[in-house]
């Protein structure tokens, strides 16, 4: 009987019981965080998780690119800096729309998708190494637009003060006790969970659509597909429209979190990279292996990597040299744990099974 | 000369040969007869190292050719001229040929041996500064077997070279190999146009789905019934 | 304005020679492999701090004349040779196993590498050395001592030709020279071309694939040591992430010339570096990126192949 539970474990770690372990534990948060700082932490843990939910989405909306589409994706974050961008020029004083965090959160979607479209519609077809710098190009070229257009984006500073998620003032003090600021916490929470949750729904649903099944006929042969009377490029447009648009949802989050469309360097090939690795390690191919990577690599840079930091200095004795900071290593580790995985498990930790059999198959000889 | 013993292949999970033995000696033209997808381009490829067989044994006067890598086993002097011809398309017919010899040193021979392949194939040189990606079929063949004989090899592989070739092309390249073979080179034929093969061997062997069901001299397998039936479209 | 054009042409030249130099690199890697190796950029920003802790050691601030001519020949062929030792390694323990992967294993690997090596470039640039400014602040640029003379070659013209721009100049085509010897009238070079048309092929004709591949690897690599050390004597700083940026760069310049495609390297190498030179000074330098990666996106959606026809085989 015991052996029959511990065997198929992973089948009652379903995504959908994670979440709601998440929607339920927020209340013991205080606890958790006064058991961190008797450790020496800071863990902010609903802080952190709103932007482990944010990345998590990013992951996923990599993930239907990536893992769905098999495309070579690295400038996800344009997206996302797009979505964020967008939800700020829809709700801050200084354009005329005023459209407020609801109204931003169903247009940066939209226009993320739109953006995605006129970048993938020319490039698609690209093999799939040029498609890799087809996309960081594209990173870097809206990352310098946005930078330097300073009268549009307010530079390094961002649009601000982006508004926070509107609720009914009577819920909004239900939920704070009279506390604006724990209402704030406790609403941006329970939104980016919900958001997340439904981005995950409706991909799980899309998957056993026949859409879904046309991706995996696309990613096993391509050639084969179109014989079979799919068109490749609809599909691999419709991915890649589609993980814009999810990112584009994950920027206007992470702008209404920072209250400020923040420096346009947040949207850099640094986290494009951070993203796919969190794909990578999680699992390609597969909702709850974007999840877990993300949880795992976010939650490490901010909760592990401050603690280790601590540590070394501690061990050191020099909390002053620069190489006595974990934060000059951590690329190190990152390169390191990249490497190792794609010689040993290149399909990540908790794949899915179609992707890690595709990544291990025997190659033809020529 | 060449000695395959039980070889057993796979193309990943799908075994390709299932313990195919045959022997060459010096001096022979052997040929081996199948449809397609008989396994004969296999074991061509095991032969000359491209492809690893699973299991059985490939001696070439003597020597295991198993643990060897193919670019070692070229200089044991064997020549393979693969399936689809692969010449190499940006370079030059003389270059196609001038890489043929790259194992060599001996200018003098090389010398010698191009203008032996220029005398069988005088169309090679017409067109020895012309690229090689835009011959014809039938010229690239002419070249992908010059280029191989430019190894000055004891053992000619030859995979299909009448494939896509019009049967007077097909005659030409077949009278080449004749002679070839009259000046020493032994030749292994794998052919998919039985007749003419069988009609050229000394000896000859039949693939089906990866096992030899039949072997023996040319002529006796030409006049066999069976193998009338079934690859030589005879009623 | 035709001082100004003539400037910022010698200017695109200097810098579009470095860009070919490292874009060479990656072409001919990608010739043989059909792999991107993201982490190339990186070879030559640790051949860059490699340079510098030469200069240093050597004391190369204080040299003059016949003396400074010398050793700085040394500082470039030992900064080739070692950024030819670093890129073979990184095939030897990253790349090399991964052969047969498919192509998202190698093209992850290398952003690890990428990584990793840039990491190096950091914690390098934190060694208590006087040239690393005590090591105190590992990620800010280091300053290469400026060796050469700085005066006008061509007087009082308005044009500044200095002695550095004719280095660079010609060191760059003299190494570009012995390249196209090698791969147009060496057995090696033979070997190579024949291996980036059909591997298979070229086993048939007893060629050790592998050992063309180490021998493209080292070549690349050592063009990108040969190039820091021109860049650093050219630009007079070390950072941890020139890799990155320039190593972009010069992968545009690879395509735009044709990807595989050797002099294809270069003219884009070339091109990329004028267009650079005209932009910065006519549109402005905080639109370099978008203006070279705008460039590199139409190219890739309307020609694919480059400008020279890229050499990159056909998938069926």
């Amino acid at each position: 009987m015991g052996s029959v539970l511990t065997k198929n474990w992973k089948q009652y770690v379903t995504l959908e019981s994670l979440l709601l372990v998440f929607a339920l534990l927020y209340p013991l948060f205080p606890l958790f965080d006064l058991a961190g700082e008797a450790a020496g932490l800071q863990l902010h843990l609903d802080q952190r998780l709103v932007t482990i939910f944010i990345y998590g989405i990013l992951v996923v909306a990599l993930n239907v690119q990536v893992g769905y589409a098999g495309l070579l994706q690295l400038g996800i974050a344009a997206f996302f800096g797009i979505g964020a961008m967008a939800t700020g020029v829809m709700t801050v004083d200084k354009y005329p729309f005023h459209f407020g965090f609801w109204g931003a959160l169903l247009c940066a979607p939209f226009i993320a998708a739109v953006a995605g479209t006129v970048i993938g519609a020319p490039t698609l077809r690209l093999r799939g190494d040029y498609l890799a710098i087809v996309t960081i190009g594209f990173g870097e070229v809206l990352r310098t637009v946005l930078i330097n257009l300073e009268n549009i984006t307010d530079g390094p500073r961002g649009l601000n003060p982006v508004p926070d998620v509107w609720i009914p003032s009577w819920l909004r003090d239900f939920a704070g006790g009279g506390d604006a600021g724990e209402a704030n916490l406790l609403v941006m929470y329970y939104t980016a969970l919900l958001v997340l949750v439904a981005a995950v729904v409706v991909l799980k649903v899309i998957e056993t659509t026949r859409v879904g099944r046309a991706f995996v006929a696309l990613r096993e042969d391509e050639l084969a597909a179109a014989c079979m009377g799919l068109d490749p490029g609809r599909i691999k447009l419709m991915a890649f429209a589609g993980g814009a648009a999810l990112s584009g949802l994950a920027g206007c989050l992470y702008a209404t979190n920072l209250t400020t469309t923040a420096d346009p360097t947040n949207y850099d090939f640094n986290n494009s990279v951070m993203v796919l690795c969190c794909l990578i390690i999680g699992g390609l191919g597969s909702l709850r292996g974007a999840l877990l990577g993300a949880a795992m690599l976010i939650g490490f840079d901010n909760v592990l990597s401050p603690l280790l930091d601590r540590a070394i200095q501690v061990a050191v004795g020099d909390a002053s040299h620069p190489l006595a900071r974990f934060s000059s290593w951590r690329w190190f580790l990152f390169g390191f744990a990249l490497i190792f995985m794609m010689r040993l498990r290149p399909e990540g930790l908790f794949p899915a099974r179609r992707v890690a059999a595709e990544l291990h198959e025997e190659p033809e000889e020529a | 000369m060449l000695i395959v013993d039980a070889i057993h292949a796979a193309h990943g999970a799908i075994e390709v040969l299932h313990g195919v033995s045959l022997k060459v000696q010096a001096g022979e033209i052997v040929t081996l007869i199948g449809a397609n997808g008989a396994g004969k381009t296999t074991t061509l490829t095991c032969i000359s190292g491209l492809h690893k067989p699973k299991s059985g044994k490939i001696a070439f006067e003597g020597k295991d050719l198993l643990p060897l890598p193919a670019h070692d086993i070229v200089h044991c002097g064997i020549a393979h001229c693969p399936e689809g011809r692969r010449v190499f398309p940006r370079q030059s017919v003389a270059e196609n040929l001038a890489l043929g010899a790259y194992i060599r040193n001996d200018k003098a021979g090389i010398r010698q041996d191009l203008d032996k392949i220029y005398s069988l194939f005088p169309v090679l040189l017409e067109r020895r500064a012309q690229l090689a990606g835009t011959l014809s079929g039938g010229e690239q063949q002419m070249l992908a077997v010059g280029r191989a004989m430019m190894i000055r090899p004891r053992l000619l592989l030859l995979d299909e070279p009448s494939l896509g070739l019009a049967p007077l092309i097909v005659k030409r390249i077949f009278d080449v190999i004749l002679e070839l073979n009259r000046q020493g080179t032994t030749i292994l034929l794998v052919e998919q146009n039985a007749r003419m093969a069988l009609k050229i061997a000394s000896r000859a062997y039949v693939l089906e789905t990866g096992s030899v069901i039949a072997e023996g001299t040319g002529a006796e397998l030409l006049a066999d019934p069976k193998v009338q039936a079934a690859y030589l479209g005879d009623a | 304005m035709l001082d100004t054009l003539a400037q910022q042409l010698l200017l695109g030249l200097t810098n579009g020679m470095v860009f070919a130099l490292i874009a060479l690199g990656y072409t001919m890697v990608y010739g043989i492999l059909e792999f991107i190796n993201f982490a190339h950029g990186d070879v030559f920003m640790l051949s860059g701090f490699f340079a510098l802790t030469l200069v240093s050691v050597l004391g190369l601030q204080d040299a003059q004349g016949f003396s400074l001519f010398a050793q700085l020949g040394l500082v470039l062929v030992l900064a080739s040779a070692f950024g030819a030792v670093v890129n073979l390694l990184i095939d030897r323990l990253v790349y090399k196993p991964l052969r047969k992967a498919p192509k998202l294993a190698p093209l992850v690997s290398a952003i690890g590498v990428s990584f990793v090596l840039q990491n190096i470039g950091l914690i390098w640039g934190a060694m208590p050395l006087d040239v690393f400014g005590g090591g105190g602040q590992p990620a800010a640029p280091k300053s290469f001592p400026a060796l050469l003379p700085t005066t006008n070659l061509l007087g009082n013209s308005a044009i500044t030709l200095q002695l550095k721009d004719v280095l660079v100049i010609g060191a760059s085509l003299a190494v570009m020279t012995v390249l196209y010897l090698l791969v147009t009238r060496t057995k090696l070079g033979m070997a190579m071309r024949a291996t980036a048309q059909d591997p298979q092929a070229a086993r048939l004709m007893g060629i050790d694939v592998d050992r063309v591949v180490a021998a493209t690897f080292l070549v690349g690599g050592g063009l990108a040591g040969f190039a820091a050390v021109v860049y650093a004597l050219y630009i007079n700083t070390v950072y941890y992430q020139m890799g990155y940026q320039n190593g972009l760069y010069a992968f545009t310049a690879a395509v735009v010339g044709g990807i595989g495609n050797i002099p294809g390297a270069v003219l884009g190498g070339l091109l990329l570096g004028l267009v650079r030179a005209f932009s910065d000074q006519f549109i402005g330098a905080q639109w370099q990126p978008a203006v070279l990666f705008g460039i590199l996106i139409v190219l890739l959606v309307f020609r694919p192949s480059g400008l020279l026809g890229s050499t990159a085989r056909e998938k069926v």
